[in-house]
């Protein structure tokens, strides 16, 4: 399987994934720290891939959705954003409407 | 790799020349990062507060990707993290 098959997989199987450093239970950076964070305050439950883990993801999934940065949120295979983005819909509560359309 | 006042000069150049930017702000957070993994590589963490025409009818995905590629290589050798904030009206 090729690096983009293995991210359309996780993507078509998983309704939320996010890519990021570390694992959710410890995050290797404060970027990745708070999308974890964002989402446990949305309660939803999500797939975690820790880029760090595996080269090839961690490049690959910069070339995926043309995203220089991890962490990246997907949600129903789309690039919702990085933390940046995450926080700002976080505070005008459209990624709650996001999340809760993407586990319906 | 260029050192820190030259960054933040080139940053700004960058993006004052891909957007036109009404309002931009680049600042070095760098010294808040000391000891951490991504700091010593000798990359560094800046924040980007801007407002500028182009992000007009945009999503915020599409308006931080022209951001990301009006910096372009930079991205690989001298930033190692980037926080963006588009101010809106």
């Amino acid at each position: 399987m090729t690096i983009r098959q293995t991210i359309e997989k996780q993507l078509s199987e998983n309704p939320v994934v996010l890519y990021m450093k570390g694992t959710a239970a410890f995050p290797q950076c404060g970027f990745s720290g708070k999308a974890v964070y964002l989402l446990r305050q949305c309660g939803v439950d999500f797939m975690a891939v820790n880029v760090l883990e595996d080269d090839d993801i961690r490049q690959g999934i910069k070339d995926y959705g043309n995203w220089p940065t991890i962490p990246q949120l997907y949600v129903n295979g789309q690039l919702i954003g990085g933390s940046d983005i995450m926080q700002q819909l976080y505070d005008s509560g459209e990624l709650h409407k996001i999340l809760s359309k993407a586990h319906a | 790799m260029m050192n820190s006042p030259d960054r933040l000069t080139i940053i700004r150049e960058r993006l004052t020349q891909a957007l036109s930017p009404e309002k931009l702000e680049v600042i070095d957070d760098s010294q808040h990062h000391v000891g951490h993994a991504g700091a010593s590589t000798g990359m560094g963490h800046y924040s980007v507060i801007i407002k500028s025409p182009q992000f007009l009818g945009k999503s915020l995905v599409e308006s931080h990707r022209l951001i990301y590629q009006a910096l372009g290589n930079l991205m690989e050798t001298d930033i190692h993290a980037l926080r963006i904030t588009i101010l809106q009206d």
